[in-house]
């Protein structure tokens, strides 16, 4: 066993660093209570969480380097949506757009529609309504953005300044759809027979959702633009967050473990998918001194699996792990929640976007 | 088409710039190249750390259980994306994330 890890500080919570005080002969293991408190029975405490005081057992399993072995699922919801552009990014299309502007030919009108069909009224219609910038007026010059002027910048991604400018279609769409609307509920309400109209989108829907606004950690509609990771809740005072994780069963492999760990932890109904057999990062470390724990090892090895999430919710009702709360977060918003020891092995597991 | 462009009354000129446009231009430019920059170089190192996250993670296995070690670098049962999988969109979907998903039995 390789002596960094002996000062590893202990990760089992208060229970079982107080179990420590009879036997507290290594120096090099963190402490954080006075030596001077009077020593408690400590096999009767442990032995509910699994572990015991066992020093011979933990000289043993230390000589032959032994860890029992448990695997992690990471699991994380992919980015829904493309990453939000920077305002340097923005204003640098923005301008690369309008040099476009100046060194293309005009939209030329009687190539595309004839000539007093509906198409070519409306786009009369629109152009003479719309302040554009005209690359090719005495002003064409003035292509850039002055400072402070953000009119580029809008938020449904300028659907609306389309809308406004171009031949879409739009009204037409929306009376159409408002009629058959209209048509169903005066068949329904007459008891013939009927059709649904099929929905019609008026506008794309905003990048920030409800989600975010009450910034719901349950929800998988909050962050869009983000990878999200669940991480579940122990029933315990320190080091309580962390991703779904159980020592290995039986002849199972890394990867049936973390199948099965998800499944105890979050329950059945998510929609998975485990991307290979690989584990994408790990973490060793040891008990506090003189505890073992059921298989006689004196540390463990956690390996992480990582999976993806394609539909449906965690639920922790009836798990099997002990846990009592789960949170979707990105990247960030993990490192308040865990240990220094636990971050500093996933930090460059997860994804920064 | 072709006649269209070439004789089109209000062919493009070259952009002609003045001192201070052309500077700024420059320096629009050289930004630009910068934060790509920047940008790949961040991309790159995220993702080698990533690779070297996985390689020690995967010695650690061999040290520690050679029979998982072998499992878990076989390949096998790997599979492909299911394709239930999407492609990052602008805009969210109508229904957002389908929260309601239940396993069939």
């Amino acid at each position: 066993m390789n002596s960094g890890q002996k000062c590893s500080r202990p990760v089992l919570g208060l229970l079982l660093r107080r179990s420590l005080l009879s036997n507290s002969s290594k120096p090099c293991v963190l402490r954080t209570y006075s030596t001077a408190t009077t020593a408690t029975s400590t096999t009767a405490e442990s032995a509910s969480a699994g572990f015991t005081y066992d020093l011979e057992a933990r000289k043993e399993a230390d000589a032959s380097e032994s860890f029992s072995v448990a695997s992690a699922v990471i699991l994380s919801r992919p980015p829904m949506l493309t990453r939000d552009l920077p305002d340097f990014e923005s204003s640098y299309y923005f301008y690369q757009r309008r040099l476009n502007d100046r060194l293309q030919l005009p939209f030329t009108r009687w190539f595309y529609f004839k000539k007093g069909t509906l198409a070519d009224q409306e786009w009369k219609r629109k152009q003479a309504a719309a302040n554009k910038y005209n690359p090719y007026g005495p002003r064409g010059w003035a292509d850039e953005l002055l400072v402070g002027d953000n009119s580029h910048i809008s938020e449904d991604n300028g659907y609306q300044y389309l809308v406004d400018t171009t031949v879409t279609g739009e009204e037409d769409t929306l009376r159409m759809a408002a009629t058959r609307a209209e048509a169903a509920k005066e068949a329904e309400a007459k008891g013939e027979p009927f059709e649904h109209p099929t929905e019609i989108v008026a506008k794309p829907f905003p990048r920030i959702s409800q989600a975010d606004l009450e910034n719901d950690t349950k929800s998988l509609n909050r962050k869009m633009s983000r990878t999200l990771y669940l991480l579940v809740k122990k029933n315990r005072d320190s080091f309580a967050w962390r991703f779904p994780q159980s020592a290995l069963v039986g002849e199972e492999n890394l990867r049936e473990g973390a199948e099965r760990t998800l499944k105890e932890a979050a329950g059945g109904n998510m929609h998975t998918w485990f991307v290979g057999n690989v584990p994408i990062g790990h973490r060793a470390y040891n008990y506090p001194w003189g505890i073992v724990d059921e298989g006689k090892k004196g540390g463990k090895k956690v390996f992480f699996m990582k999976a993806r999430i394609l539909a449906g919710q965690a639920d922790l009702t009836d798990n099997k792990l002990g846990l009592d709360d789960f949170k979707w977060v990105t990247k960030e918003e993990i490192q308040p929640l865990v240990s220094g020891r636990y971050w500093k092995a996933l930090k460059g597991v997860l994804s920064d976007r | 088409m072709i006649r269209y462009s070439l004789y089109h009354p209000l062919t493009p000129r070259p952009l002609r710039f003045g001192t201070m446009r052309m500077l700024r231009h420059w320096a629009i430019h050289r930004a630009w190249q910068i934060y790509k920059r920047n940008m790949r170089r961040a991309r790159e190192g995220e993702l080698e750390r990533q690779y070297n996250k996985i390689k020690e993670a995967c010695e650690e296995l061999r040290r520690t259980d050679l029979r998982l070690f072998r499992i878990a670098v076989s390949k096998k049962g790997v599979g492909v994306p299911p394709i239930e999988m999407r492609i990052p969109t602008d805009t969210p979907p109508m229904r957002g994330w389908n929260h309601g998903w239940t396993r069939a039995v």
